[in-house]
């Protein structure tokens, strides 16, 4: 049995990546870090006794621009629940993954309403941080699906995770160990409390006090003047320089002429997939969150606007989706609305509600209206 | 090619796959395993490659020179002015020209000579330590020279110590390439628990530990006094995972090919006395430095003052053979200081006493901390980083503690130490090597874990490869 004495430890560890595939880790994972808040989603969801109807999935644009209370309430005038499932930092890989998912657990769902910005339509991957995000929806056999959002490279430990659970929780471990006492204390807090599926965060500040007329302007802001919350602000201007200098220009691609490079080209092909897929069954809404200028003119892709919506156009004309575009609701020629974004990303309340204001009737009449199914019903 | 990388995993892996069948054709298998060896040592230069076999032809044919000869010593003269040669041009040319150029310009002499452009070859101290001990060994009739030229081109090039050691004697080597031992289950569970556990304390540890106190060694001057203590004690740590890390990784890759080697080291942080340091730290330099140059120097044959002499100079040459610098100088000095010292001192310091407890726990707190003082040199960058940590040091007193910065650097050292003093008091490696399947099961499956979720994401070379 000598095979056995030295096949035995690899028996362990690969008894050990099951537990953790089969989401073992899941009750003691940090409820703040990727996995965590995926998990504590996950859970809401699984103690949410009632059915689903609508559900809104996206990123942390999703989560600070829109008004969830106010979708939730009025779904419910409707006889309908839609809860909130978007989360920070979600891509098209934790979209979809989600979307899946959620299908699975309430087969009663029957729209979905997904919030993205125009700059998440350049690529189909967002990091390798998005595999933690993923992890507690992966399911058996999705490895080829993971690579086409998140190379593997042997050269970087996070992206092992594409093929490990004991990877995809290594930080988590990490962080464990180094604070166990802070760790329980947080578990504690959120089993006792939980996320609650039909609210979402309101942020009162705004970016007023930084100049993000813009990068430049806004990376020279004297930082005597600003609060920490403003610091923010600048730190994120300055984070995104040095992208700002590779931009892609998408415009030449746009007719579909010349393709574009093959990562752009995937990010497209990934995305039309996604939403013209038949297995889901429901409506879908995409909404394009509004989108601060510096992004659209100085960080992303040149083009991305117009790009994201003729990625879009052959579904919304094969009835697949339904498209709102809010991109620029707060800019114009001056630049971007400060009172409208409490930061480069994200809406604050005024913001948020000034956007409900358009949304709110626009969901109503596209996913709540009694007998609405899908768009090609 | 690094013992931490996936490359080598599956060159290994190939090696053992194309020698399994060839166990008993030994010149086939010594073939392969030069040509391995060669290939490993080739993926970081091609180029050096020739100076391995330059060496390697120089010392096989003197080797058999000395044998031969009626007046051996001018031909072991030339092998160890031969090796001293490679080394000094590689190691020390510039070295020399830098500390020539400093005497220049304080005597005004408005000359300054050029450094050379030279890249120093990996492993370079080791291979011709291991030369040196070669042709020593033949010419005091300790040994026969091997006929066989590609023997000794095995044992010069054998990869699993080809880069940081252990320093392996010839006769230790040439036994058991003539007598290969069957690789039997006990052999390979051990060699499996040494290269895990030097995954764990290369991986794990050292490279955690390189993360926390790098950047306090890069900027010493911005630091808090207490930091740059805990930096001081970080790195003591530090190069004994990284280095007895390597180590165990070799020992037990050697093992899987066959070949036990010499013990490396044994747990040198608890050492009672600097002499005790040396039996338990870089054990293969020590008997090499014991062997062939303290005791050529005359060893403790002559009067106090001589052996006095001969341990300084001894460990003064031990410094400046791990580096071309003078804080490899002092950190050797240091050391040569401590032993002459200690040696004087033998039996005359009261409250030392090895056989009570606080006699010990003085002895080691004494020992550990003349150690650590050491490493200063050793790790330092340049002189003026050693001096301005020995300034901080002695800002210690008076500055107040900021714990806040410490405190996760601290925990981690803790528990490194944690895991050296539990791995000692139960000898954890040698039970392990001897444990039912279960035990060992679990231990190695655990350490796979460990080295999964607790290896930093960039992983650093060995320390020991820039010697």
């Amino acid at each position: 049995m000598t095979w056995l004495r030295f096949a035995l430890p690899l028996l362990l560890v690969a008894l050990a990546e099951l537990a953790f595939r089969v989401g073992t880790w899941e009750p003691v994972a940090k409820p703040e870090s990727s996995a965590g808040q995926s998990i504590q989603l996950k859970r809401a969801v699984l103690r949410h006794p009632a059915h689903v109807d609508v559900v809104t999935l996206g990123n942390s644009r999703a989560v600070y621009g829109l008004d969830h209370e106010g979708l939730a309430a009025a779904a419910r005038e409707k006889g309908l629940a839609h809860v909130n499932l978007a989360l920070p930092g979600s891509h098209w890989m934790s979209i979809k993954s989600l979307s899946d998912w959620i299908r699975k657990q309430h087969p009663e769902v029957r729209a979905r309403l997904i919030a993205v910005s125009v700059t998440d339509f350049v690529y189909a991957g967002n990091g390798a941080y998005e595999l933690g995000i993923v992890q507690p929806f992966r399911r058996w056999g999705d490895t080829e699906w993971v690579q086409n959002h998140v190379r593997f490279s042997s050269a970087s430990l996070p992206t092992y995770a594409v093929y490990s659970s004991l990877f995809g929780y290594r930080e988590d471990v990490q962080d464990l160990v180094r604070s166990p006492g802070g760790r329980w204390g947080s578990v504690r807090w959120w089993h006792e409390h939980g996320r609650n599926l039909f609210e979402g965060p309101k942020v009162e500040k705004d970016s007023c006090r930084v100049d993000t007329s813009s990068l430049q302007s806004c990376v020279a802001t004297a930082p005597g003047s600003l609060t920490a919350d403003d610091r923010i602000v600048v730190q994120q201007c300055k984070g995104l320089t040095g992208g700002a200098k590779y931009r892609v220009d998408l415009a030449p691609f746009l007719e579909e002429k010349s393709e574009p490079p093959a990562e752009v080209a995937a990010g497209r092909s990934v995305v039309r997939s996604y939403l013209s897929e038949r297995a889901w069954k429901g409506r879908t809404l995409v909404v394009l969150m509004p989108t601060h200028h510096i992004w659209l003119d100085e960080v992303s892709a040149r083009a991305v606007h117009a790009w994201a919506l003729q990625t879009l156009a052959p579904l919304v004309a094969a009835g697949d989706i339904d498209l709102l575009d809010y991109t620029d609701l707060f800019n114009s020629r001056g630049g971007s609305d400060c009172r409208a974004f409490w930061d480069l990303y994200h809406q604050n309340a005024s913001g948020r509600e000034r956007l409900a204001a358009l949304l709110l009737p626009a969901v109503r009449e596209r996913l709540y209206r009694v007998g609405a199914q899908s768009a090609s019903d | 090619m690094l013992f931490n990388s996936w490359g080598f995993v599956a060159f290994f892996v190939c090696l053992l796959l194309v020698l399994a069948p060839l166990r008993h054709y030994s010149t086939a298998w010594r073939c392969v395993m030069l040509a391995a060896s060669y290939f490993f040592y080739g993926q970081w230069s091609w180029g050096y490659l020739g100076l391995i076999l330059a060496s390697t032809v120089a010392d096989y044919w003197l080797a058999l020179r000395i044998a031969g000869s009626a007046r051996p010593r001018r031909y072991i003269v030339l092998s160890v002015a031969l090796n001293l040669a490679f080394l000094g041009f590689f190691k020390y040319a510039n070295f020399l020209i830098e500390t020539g150029n400093a005497g220049l310009a304080l005597a005004h002499a408005g000359v300054r000579l050029t450094p050379l452009d030279i890249v120093l070859p990996v492993g370079i101290s080791f291979f011709t330590f291991q030369a040196m001990s070669y042709t020593m060994d033949v010419y005091r009739r300790q040994i026969e020279p091997r006929r066989r030229f590609l023997d000794y081109a095995l044992f010069i090039a054998f990869f699993p110590q080809l880069l940081s050691g252990p320093i392996v004697r010839a006769r230790e080597f040439f036994t058991q390439l003539d007598h290969p031992r069957p690789l039997t289950a006990a052999d390979t569970q051990h060699a499996l628990v040494l290269i895990a556990m030097g995954y764990v304390k290369k991986v794990v540890f050292a490279d955690t530990l390189a993360e926390v106190v790098n950047p306090i060694w890069a900027n010493v001057a911005g630091h808090d006094p207490g930091q740059v203590l805990l930096a001081i004690y970080g790195f003591a740590f530090q190069i004994y995972f990284d280095f007895s890390g390597y180590t165990d990784i070799a020992i037990g890759i050697a093992l899987l090919l066959g070949f036990r080697f010499p013990k490396n080291f044994n747990y040198p942080y608890a050492a009672l006395s600097v002499q005790d340091f040396w039996r338990r730290w870089h054990m293969t330099l020590s008997r090499w430095l014991r062997d062939y140059l303290y005791i050529s120097l005359g060893g403790s044959r002559g009067s106090r003052a001589r052996t006095y002499a001969n341990l300084f100079v001894t460990m003064l040459l031990g410094g400046l053979w791990h580096g071309a610098s003078w804080n490899f100088v002092v950190w050797g000095g240091l050391h040569g200081a401590y032993l002459a010292v200690e040696r004087a001192l033998r039996g005359r310091l009261p409250g030392m006493d090895p056989t009570s407890l606080p006699g010990r726990a003085l002895r080691w707190f004494v020992t550990f901390n003349l150690v650590c003082f050491a490493w200063i040199f050793f790790r330092s960058p340049d002189f003026a980083t050693s001096m301005e940590v020995l300034r901080k040091l002695a800002s210690l007193p008076s500055e107040p503690l900021h714990w806040a910065p410490l405190r996760s650097t601290a925990i981690f050292l803790l528990a490194a130490v944690a895991w050296q003093a539990i791995a000692y008091r139960l000898q954890v490696k040698e039970r392990l090597a001897r444990a039912g399947t279960g035990a060992f099961a679990a231990a190695s499956a655990a350490m796979v874990l460990l080295v999964i979720w607790f290896t930093p994401g960039k992983t650093a070379p060995f320390i020991y490869f820039q010697f």
